[in-house]
């Protein structure tokens, strides 16, 4: 019930008349609302974009993680994802949803959970949706955080929605 | 004559090249020959001969402790020695160990089945990631 109160709170936030930009990764293009920054990093040998509004005082952040070559996974669907998702979620301090799949707009199969947990270190609760998208043999993660729990994700699943192929 | 002088020193120089070229016409001594013989070892042969294999010991079988005189009778323990016999016989507060341990696997399988799940999907540190202090 908290989940679904948070997720028409946050579906309440979409601002459709908002600016945004087309960004790049890898053979997919994406949109952010003009104004957001990256920060790239590599982690684990995994490639990370980190983006965040330039003027950020809700903490937010959307991360974009590109796994290395999943294949079995990849074959094995959404489902198989969306089962990963849940049980990957119970090592974070928190509560979340179900994860569920999806399909995107342009048609990407994926696994998305919603839900706050409390990062080491930290008193507070963040906000966190994750969506896992299957992108041919591998697997792109968008995490949208925030150190409120109220605040919008219009810009995570605008994201989600732009997702596409270059070019398409 | 300045060039009779020039013509004689590059035939020096050349004359001096072609000495210093190695001969590959010139056959190499034939490698020296020694009998062949077993090389000497000291202890014994990694591969015995057939026949000669030592019987590998079963490792969970009990080592033979010998003839009964040889071995020790409780009763002729002293109370010292007693007390740690009796201390390795008292299996009264293993339970608690074990429940010890089964515990901290119990608590800690969430982790360890979301690590999991997290490496089959292509990612870690979930906890930190997109966190801003």
């Amino acid at each position: 019930m908290r989940h679904l109160v948070l997720l028409i709170a946050l579906a309440g936030c979409n601002d459709p008349g908002r600016e945004t930009a087309v960004h790049e990764l890898g053979t997919l293009e994406y949109e952010l609302p003009v104004g957001w920054q990256a920060q790239e990093q590599v982690s684990h040998g995994r490639r990370i974009v980190v983006w965040s509004p330039t003027n950020n005082p809700r903490n937010e952040t959307i991360t974009l993680v590109r796994s290395e070559p999943l294949p079995a996974l990849a074959k094995a669907g959404a489902s198989a994802v969306s089962h990963h998702l849940a049980s990957a979620q119970l090592a974070l301090a928190g509560r979340f949803s179900p994860a569920t799949t999806f399909t995107s707009k342009h048609g990407f199969a994926g696994a998305r959970t919603i839900g706050s947990f409390t990062p080491p270190g930290r008193r507070g609760a963040y906000a966190r949706a994750h969506a896992v998208v299957v992108d041919g043999d591998s697997l792109l993660h968008v995490l949208y955080t925030s150190e409120h729990a109220g605040s919008s994700i219009d810009s995570f699943e605008n994201l989600l929605d732009s997702l596409q192929r270059k070019g398409a | 004559m300045r060039t009779l002088v020039a013509t004689a020193v590059v035939l020096i120089v050349i004359a001096a090249a072609v000495s210093s070229w190695s001969d590959s016409t010139v056959p190499a001594d034939p490698p020296a020959l020694y009998p062949v013989g077993p090389e000497p070892i000291t202890g014994r042969a990694v591969i015995p001969n057939p026949g000669d294999e030592t019987p590998q010991r079963d490792p969970f079988s009990p080592y033979d402790p010998g003839p009964p005189e040889a071995l020790w009778q409780y009763a002729q323990l002293g109370a010292a020695e007693k007390t740690v016999v009796d201390h390795g016989r008292d299996t009264g507060g293993w339970s608690s160990v074990h429940d010890g341990f089964r515990n901290a696997v119990l608590e800690q399988q969430p982790a360890f089945a979301a690590g999991a799940a997290a490496s089959q999907l292509g990612i870690a540190d979930l906890a930190t990631l997109g966190v801003v202090p």
